[in-house]
């Protein structure tokens, strides 16, 4: 139940932090989805059930906050979730060669589910410069804090993992 | 072999949801409201905390500019007491003319200021909490305004927080009007900074700088409130319209104390 309750609360530290915080500083505005490491972590480094729950919970809670529509973020982090799974199938995901790229790898697929689904359902619409400019915006940023924020979550974890077990 | 059929599954739910959801944002209003009152107090109290360090900074570490300041402040005063002046004679000229012609008197709201307390953690759409809900009278549909022109949309309410879809997301439209020349069309969000101005026939003349005020048709804002400027037009040789792009008056991103008009339940008419 404890893994339950700490990655809950820091799901909602993350969405404060997000809309209360980082969004008044413009530096920020193009920053990605900052629940994506903690729903790349849980799919790559914890079991399979405790992670499902888990990012349904996040996905709700993001689609709840957000103008979008509604069950966008769930089908995301779900797929990223089984992305995930699939991937520590074949390759090691530890290395310190490949953590740099999981997060913007991450960024990448949600941008382009985004844009897929943007244009199954928005098809009068044109894809704006200002999607492609949040895009890489948001892949720099990726690949700048990713793999820091990826290493804080897996420190968290093993000092909650020393505490309670 | 189960789980990938239920995986498989639960994506073509997902994309019905997405889809019906899009189409039909009020059906899931009910359960998104619940994590909006459990998340909403902790941004309120974070947008508090910091709205009083930073009042702190500006009020007692920032007094050199304050004198200087202040006497602009005292100049732009008496000439908003003039402008007042002359504001008060044109509406009771505008009084007299009415009930003259006998016309309807124009819809009275009330409105409720509300402060935003958080901003939309998605990338691709524009929407913004605000710290009055249910409990103050505000409803699902409210137009929200600033001074500087229209900011949005009420389109979720819990019982003390509110989220507003700002004129800037994509899924935004309003039916407006050039000020000048009476052009009318839909202005939609385009999740940047611009807004573009659809369905403005050919025909029209609109010119770069032009006022772009709402028209009141659609029902939901009131007729004659700023929305932006024209910043661009690109009239095409074929083509029932013309490409039209205006740019907000509202800084969406200094966003920081909102007023929502509340519907009134019905209209008042003078007596002839």
């Amino acid at each position: 139940m404890i893994p339950y309750i700490v990655y809950s609360c820091i799901c909602i530290f993350l969405i404060i932090l997000k809309t209360s915080v980082l969004t008044n500083i413009a530096l920020f505005n193009n920053f990605y989805d900052i629940l994506l490491p903690v729903v790349l972590y849980l799919g790559l480094f914890r079991p399979f059930s405790q992670g499902l729950p888990l990012i349904f919970f996040y996905g709700f809670c993001m689609d709840s906050i957000t103008g979008g529509p509604f069950g966008f973020y769930v089908l995301v982090y779900f797929l990223l979730f089984i992305a995930m799974r699939g991937t520590i199938q074949f390759v090691h995901v530890r290395s310190f060669l490949l953590k740099p790229f999981i997060v913007f790898a991450g960024v990448l697929i949600e941008n382009l589910i985004f844009f897929v689904l943007l244009i199954l359902f928005h098809r009068n619409q044109m894809v704006s410069g200002a999607f492609l400019h949040s895009a890489s915006i948001q892949l720099l940023w990726a690949a700048i804090t990713g793999p820091f924020l990826l290493i804080m979550i897996d420190y968290i974890q093993s000092r909650f993992s020393n505490w309670f077990e | 072999m189960v789980f990938a059929i239920a995986g498989a599954f639960f994506v073509f739910c997902s994309v019905i949801l997405i889809s019906v959801s899009d189409k039909h944002p009020d059906a899931t209003e009910g359960i998104s409201s619940v994590p909006i009152s459990i998340i909403s107090p902790f941004q309120d109290a974070v947008t508090g905390s910091i709205t009083f360090i930073s009042g702190i900074w500006r009020h007692y570490f920032d007094l050199v500019s304050t004198a200087k300041e202040n006497d602009a402040l005292k100049k732009m005063l008496s000439q908003a007491v003039e402008k007042k002046n002359q504001c008060v004679e044109i509406e009771l000229s505008n009084q007299r003319l009415r009930k003259f012609l006998d016309f309807q008197k124009t819809r009275m709201f009330q409105t409720v200021s509300a402060e935003v307390i958080g901003k939309d953690p998605s990338p691709w759409s524009k929407t913004v909490i605000i710290d009055k809900g249910q409990s103050d009278g505000i409803r699902k549909g409210c137009p929200v305004v600033v001074p500087e022109g229209i900011t949005g949309q009420v389109v979720s309410v819990s019982t003390y927080y509110s989220k507003v879809l700002l004129i800037i997301d994509r899924n935004s439209a309003i039916d407006a009007l050039v000020q000048r020349s009476r052009a009318r069309g839909i202005i939609r969000g385009m999740s940047s900074e611009e807004c573009t101005f659809h369905y403005v026939l050919r025909k029209n003349d609109i010119r770069v700088g032009d006022e772009v005020v709402s028209s009141g048709i659609d029902g939901v804002y009131p007729k004659g409130l700023r929305i932006g400027y024209v910043s661009g037009v690109i009239r095409r040789n074929s083509g029932m319209f013309q490409e039209v792009d205006v740019t907000p008056h509202v800084d969406f991103e200094k966003l920081e104390e909102v007023i929502v008009f509340i519907t009134p339940a019905e209209y008042e008419f003078e007596m002839p």
